[in-house]
């Protein structure tokens, strides 16, 4: 008997363990597991939000400086509308939020979706100020960190051409532009919501964060940080070029066959030989070159707030290969912003801030700052002396005579920049540039792709030329 | 005495008065279509007043708590029943009724359980009382929502494997009682696992869980043998996984649990609502009439525990645990207090089967265990849960009773 007390004890032991298991359970769903599944993607299945979308004057998007890029009216019938007032400059970036009609969302509307149906305030002292002051009806605004004249500006630059502009702020990671085309009128979704899904030019894909281009010759910045990292007595190699070298057997060629003659590094940066770049890559190793590209992460997909590829740098095989990718061909692929961030690495000391789009998030009746971006580091692919370095020679690509990226320079303003030919499988190569200005002092890079454009130097450069003025002007 | 009676009836006045504020907005918010309604609920904590003074006057020696406490239980249930499904209201206040009807039975008809352990065959009569009724529903069963463990009888539905568990339990502590070297635990190892076979033929997991843990915990409670213990979880962790491999429903269970995101608008669709419901509630809950607890399926029974957690937070859920736990320690009282070995099984047994129960369902709802579709006794609705929750209660009262009367006795004599 007295064992069997003993033992009852003991249940009532477990039972008391189970059921504060249950109670600490919870605690911690509601702690950490709640919003990610209010947030996660499987939330098209959750129709309390459809409900709330529904009753709530959903919240407006703006620029830096305060102008309304998409806000939410209430129709005659009593239904709400979503008006976008710069469509198709910032469509894919903003994106779309259509859970009422089951066809799931996109960019920032679905990335501050909670923000703009007011949702984020759980704290219920806020939400039962809200209730009394009946403030529950309106969702927050959600300020971004584009700047709506430059967006302006670059999507005129790009209109019929197919590609994409990023420009942002190499110290701090807002971008400042992110266009894509061609692009369509988000306005015009509920009419045509079938035809812009389905449009052989893939409009609502943002080509700025999820395209992936073989990088061409951009890459070279990331070949030379290579070099200056681990094997900088390369940086002294002189070289004769004949137009083409033969790797194993196989010819690659320069540009248009061009033989460069004689040249040291910094020639060969300015004028971007491939045989030069090819020579020494094989030199550097395939390790070399995969670390540093790992380091620049272009490997790795860039943390947004909106959805973004992975970039493809799979591992170098064979001689073929590493010369290939010493000059950005081969199997590389890297999305626009990848590369706006490898010159923002070179223009901020080697460092890379993690880019962000929001800048901050502001409940419209009190004013009051909700949620707000602070700049990050996310990667450090070089040190300071490497960057200083690779600056140079890209100031050189601009501004040398023999310079690939003359076309970008801009009065009184020294921009440094690297132009990308890249050859691809789809017909003529795609036009790459990328840069940052003032060189002193960067404010602004920018990567900008042209899709089956040519030559970077002539489509890319000027289009970046004239953001970089735009900005820096303003 | 004076004082404790004091206490029970302040706890009541909590208990009525939530009750009063919870429905005056409830049929604020909605209407109730018919005059019935409002007076069936009225009748509500009339019919608590009058089982709580005559548990005082019958019983003053009793488990008032249990009064108390089931009075919370089942007017919270009655609240989210209103809000999600409101025509099943007069209905589950008539079997809250009879509930306290069969707990005022039970709590006599248990006053001295000694005539269970003495009737004659009774070890052979109780086992195949239980192992019948649960057998009963493969034959004449009917399957409704996924389980084939209902009976019909005129459009009354029945679920006879709740009156199964209090025989079930009257037959382990018996045989248990005298039987306790290894060839009797193999035999009753065989016999339990036997009815979790049935059960998991019915596909009623829920209850084959229950059925074989309870016995477990009861072999451990007779013989303290740690080897009995770690054996019979070792071979409901290999029964697991061939369920696993051989029903689909298991399998489907086990995999909803692991990734509910598989397949959300099929397979995980109940446990995926049942989160975001506990999700929208975050912790202080939308407030009454506020959440949407009528998007989880079968919210009025199984998933009755998620749609308080919506409305009235996780606090209001925790309160709820928290409910169950004093109901459980009670019980454990009534046990280490019971006169005899047989008493001490019986109560430990009872109150173990409820508990794991509790356990079981408002784990699977939080998705803390694979979900297994039983009741949360007193809140879900149903018939045959609630007047079997009450049955088991009223047999723990009596019990009590019957040792508090000994005790009593005893003193007077001196």
């Amino acid at each position: 008997m007295s064992n069997l007390k003993r033992n009852i004890k003991i249940l009532f032991g477990i039972f008391a363990l189970l059921f504060f298991s249950l109670i600490a359970y919870l605690t911690y769903f509601q702690l950490y597991e709640r919003d990610k599944l209010i947030t996660s993607s499987y939330s098209v299945y959750n129709r309390r939000l459809i409900e709330q979308e529904k009753k709530i004057l959903r919240g407006s998007i703006l620029d830096r400086n305060g102008i309304v890029l998409a806000k939410s009216v209430i129709e005659a019938d009593g239904t709400q509308k979503r008006i976008y007032l710069d469509g198709p400059a910032f469509a894919q970036v903003i994106g779309y939020s259509r859970r009422i009609y089951q066809q799931g969302s996109t960019g920032i509307e679905k990335a501050y979706d909670r923000e703009l149906l007011g949702m984020v305030g759980s704290d219920p002292m806020v939400l039962l100020r809200k209730l009394i002051l009946g403030k529950g009806q309106i969702g927050d605004n959600v300020y971004l960190t584009i700047d709506k004249a430059l967006q302006d500006l670059a999507y005129r630059e790009m209109e019929g051409k197919k590609g994409a502009v990023v420009a942002l702020n190499p110290k701090t990671g807002e971008i400042l532009a992110m266009v894509s085309t061609p692009s369509y009128d988000p306005n015009l979704l509920d009419r045509d919501w079938e035809k812009i899904m389905t449009s052989p030019e893939h409009v609502v894909l943002n080509r700025a964060t999820q395209g992936l281009y073989p990088p061409g010759s951009t890459f070279k910045i990331i070949t030379t940080a290579a070099v200056l990292t681990y094997m900088p007595e390369l940086f002294k190699e002189v070289y004769d070029c004949k137009g083409y070298v033969v790797v194993d057997g196989n010819k690659i060629s320069d540009f248009g066959g061009i033989a460069h003659g004689k040249e040291n590094f910094e020639r060969a940066f300015y004028v971007s030989c491939n045989s030069f770049f090819i020579e020494i890559g094989l030199k550097l190793g395939s390790d070399n070159l995969e670390k540093m590209a790992y380091a620049f992460g272009l490997n790795q997909r860039v943390p947004l707030e909106i959805d973004t590829a992975k970039n493809y740098f799979p591992s170098i095989d064979g001689k073929v290969a590493l010369a290939e990718t010493s000059i950005g061909q081969g199997k590389i692929l890297v999305t626009p912003l990848t590369m706006a961030l490898a010159a923002s690495a070179v223009a901020n000391d080697g460092v890379i801030m993690k880019p962000y789009l929001m800048k901050y998030v502001v409940d419209p009746l009190s004013g009051a700052v909700i949620e707000r971006n602070t700049p990050n580091k996310y990667l450090t692919p070089i040190t300071k002396e490497v960057a200083d370095a690779i600056k140079s020679l890209m100031i050189g690509v601009v501004n040398n005579p023999e310079g690939t990226g003359r076309l970008a320079q801009i009065p009184g303003i020294t921009v440094a920049g690297k132009t990308g030919t890249a050859e691809n499988p789809f017909g003529a190569p795609h036009a790459w540039f990328v840069a940052f200005a003032p060189a002193e002092n960067p404010e602004i890079a920018v990567a900008v792709v042209v899709e089956n454009g040519g030559e970077g130097g002539k489509v890319a450069a000027p289009i970046a030329r004239d953001i970089i003025k735009a900005y820096l002007s303003r | 005495m004076d004082e404790y009676v004091k206490t029970g009836s302040k706890a009541l006045k909590d208990v009525f008065w939530i009750f009063v504020i919870a429905f005056a907005l409830l049929f604020m918010h909605r209407r109730p279509e018919e005059a019935n309604t409002i007076y069936y609920t009225l009748a509500f904590p009339v019919l608590i007043f009058i089982v709580y003074y005559l548990h005082v006057r019958l019983f003053p020696l009793g488990e008032i708590q249990f009064v108390i406490l089931t009075a919370f239980l089942t007017e919270m249930g009655l609240i989210m029943i209103y809000r999600v499904a409101p025509e099943l209201l007069v209905k589950q206040i008539i079997w809250i009724a009879i509930g306290f009807g069969l707990y005022f039975i039970a709590s006599y008809l248990f006053k001295h359980y000694g005539w269970l352990y003495n009737l004659k065959y009774g070890e052979y009569i109780y086992i195949f009382l239980a192992v019948g009724l649960i057998i009963s529903t493969l034959f004449f069963g009917k399957e409704i929502g996924g389980a084939k463990n209902w009976l019909t009888f005129d459009g009354i539905y029945v679920q006879p494997a709740e009156a199964a568990k209090v025989i079930y339990i009257i037959f382990l502590a018996r045989y248990l009682k005298d039987k306790r070297d290894l060839k009797n635990i193999l035999i009753l190892g065989a016999i339990t696992i036997g009815i979790a076979g049935i059960f998991a033929l019915e596909k009623d997991l829920g209850m084959a869980f229950l059925f074989y843990t309870t016995t477990v915990l009861m072999v451990f409670l007779v013989t303290s043998n740690l080897f009995y213990v770690a054996s019979g979880f070792g071979l409901m962790a290999i029964g697991g996984i061939l369920a696993y491999f051989l029903f689909w429903h298991v399998r489907v269970r086990i995999e909803a649990w692991l990734n509910p995101w598989m397949d959300v608008p099929g397979k995980t669709y109940q446990i995926v609502q049942s989160l975001f419901a506990i999700a929208a509630g975050g912790f202080f809950g939308t407030g009454l009439g506020m959440g949407h607890p009528e998007y989880i399926p079968v919210v009025a029974s199984d998933f009755i525990f998620s749609a308080i957690c919506e409305e009235f937070g996780i606090l209001g859920g925790i309160a709820i645990i928290l409910v169950y736990f004093v109901i459980m320690y009670r019980g454990i009282k009534v046990a280490l207090e019971a006169r005899d070995e047989f008493g001490a099984l019986l109560a430990a047994g009872l109150i173990s089967m409820f508990s794991l129960q509790v356990f079981t369902i408002i784990g699977g709802v939080i998705k803390f265990i694979p979900l297994t579709g039983v009741t949360l006794p007193f809140v879900s609705y149903g018939g045959s849960s609630m007047v079997m929750s009450f049955f088991t209660l009223g047999m723990l009262n009596g019990i009590s009773v019957g040792e508090e009367e000994e005790d009593v006795q005893f003193e007077a004599q001196y």
